[in-house]
């Protein structure tokens, strides 16, 4: 992933509209990017993240980057055992590159993508300064 | 063309409903359907994808005289089988399946399912006679419905399929009189089902891909939090109602349970496991175990911020 940003957010609803950008690879020669409407919310003890592409006239496709569809990816964690220090994290996720790749490079695309996101340690990295509350979770 | 037809209807209705075979002989390209007479073929091409098949479907009556041409039913028909809706992660549910005729009506324990939006067809089910309500429209769950044995699945598949096909028809009874009028929206969305014909196996179907419009959601949630207001339980209601509209014919318990036998291990160490949908060969699954607090990693996950990332 190369970029990320926040196009709206709708506090109040818990969700935002995201717009991601992955930089060229292997598997595709030109940058892909999505945008996806975020939904956080908390049930059954568990804390949800899901994504779903939509179509917005706030960020319209580009000619130049293919715009993949994230037909849809639920993240939840939820506490291991009695131990509340410790956190399974699962990702569950179907996504479409729109590159015409085979299935096996899709799949494989999306386990890189998955692994890259919960690599955890890395992107705490990033946001550890401060991390506020934004969601009403 | 209707002995080209009438080819299609003797080799495969036994196996498929109507409208599937309708669908099916409809995106067969023209040139091999057989000969043509000139006239008729004149009139075929100036009907839309949808009214071929309503055309088709009126001739299957006259060809055949299936006992689908022949019943009339006039009473409302019970049958107690098993359905299954949404997502293959769901799971089956005993249940009272209700024709209403002449209506054209179908519940599902008391579940009412708009036959307008559905085609019908049988499934490769070799434990139970099983048929499938494929949607023609984007949101719609599909239904398998089984049923205990091969008498009363027949006599129940004829009924849906009788109910289903009067509904259909009664829905374009006007486009069969006016053929060159094109339905835009239908063509669309049959167009992207007629993309899904000719996959047999029963676990890989899915509708047609669900990208929603951003507003279409604030309008819908702005509702559900307008109708909790209403009934005094604040804010905090519609999560699950959210999650459905985003994600219609998905079950958050299903979807989150740890079931074995949808997902297969494609890799595994001491910090993760990678599985793979059984069914569906696209969903990914990975799950990590942090030392962190479950609120903090979520947290942490969801804030939306403005970032470059270079790694």
């Amino acid at each position: 992933m190369q970029f990320s940003c926040v196009k709206q957010s709708l506090r109040g609803e818990n969700s935002s509209l995201i717009y991601h950008k992955h930089r060229a690879s292997p598997y595709h020669s030109t940058p892909r990017d999505f945008l996806f409407l975020r939904h956080v919310f908390s049930t059954n003890n568990k804390h949800f993240i899901l994504d779903k592409s939509v179509e917005s006239e706030l960020c319209p496709r580009s000619p130049d980057i293919p715009r993949g569809d994230i037909i849809f990816r639920l993240m939840w964690a939820e506490q291991k055992g009695t131990d509340s220090n410790l956190t399974v994290l699962t990702a569950l996720a179907e996504i479409h590159y729109k590159c015409g790749l085979t299935i096996e490079k899709e799949i494989q695309l999306t386990e890189r993508y998955l692994m890259e996101l919960l690599d955890f340690e890395a992107y705490l990295g990033i946001y550890q300064p401060e991390v506020n509350p934004y969601f009403d979770l | 063309m209707l002995g080209s037809m009438e080819n299609s209807i003797s080799n495969s209705q036994k196996k498929k409903g109507l409208f599937s075979v309708a669908l099916e002989w409809v995106s067969t390209p023209m040139a091999r359907r057989g000969p043509a007479d000139s006239l008729f073929e004149e009139a075929f091409g100036k009907m839309d994808c949808f009214e071929q098949i309503i055309y088709y479907s009126s001739l299957v009556d006259w060809l055949t005289e299936t006992p689908i041409a022949r019943l009339e039913y006039s009473l409302n028909q019970e049958f107690v089988g098993e359905f299954r809706s949404g997502s293959f992660l769901d799971s089956w549910v005993q249940c009272l399946i209700e024709v209403e005729l002449p209506g054209h009506r179908l519940r599902l324990n008391n579940l009412p399912v708009n036959l307008h939006n559905y085609l019908v067809r049988k499934a490769n089910n070799p434990e139970k006679p099983t048929f499938v309500l494929e949607p023609t429209r984007p949101s719609v769950p599909s239904y398998r419905i089984a049923l205990s044995s091969p008498t009363e699945f027949e006599h129940c598949f004829v009924v849906v399929n009788y109910a289903l096909e009067r509904a259909h028809r009664q829905n374009y009874a006007q486009v069969l009189q006016k053929w060159s009028i094109p339905i835009p929206e239908e063509r669309l969305l049959l167009n992207s089902f007629s993309d899904c014909l000719g996959r047999n196996s029963t676990h890989t179907y899915r509708p047609p891909k669900q990208i929603l419009a951003l507003s279409d959601i604030e309008q819908e949630v702005s509702e559900i939090r307008h109708e909790g207001s209403e009934h005094g339980e604040g804010a905090g209601l519609g999560v699950l109602e959210v999650f459905q509209r985003m994600m219609p014919g998905y079950d958050l318990d299903i979807l989150t349970a740890d079931d074995s036998k949808a997902f297969k291990v494609l890799n595994e160490s001491s910090k993760f496991k990678l599985y793979q949908s059984v069914f569906n060969s696209k969903l990914i699954k990975l799950s990590i175990t942090l030392k962190y607090p479950k609120a903090f990693v979520a947290e942490v996950l969801s804030i939306p911020k403005e970032l470059e990332w270079n790694r």
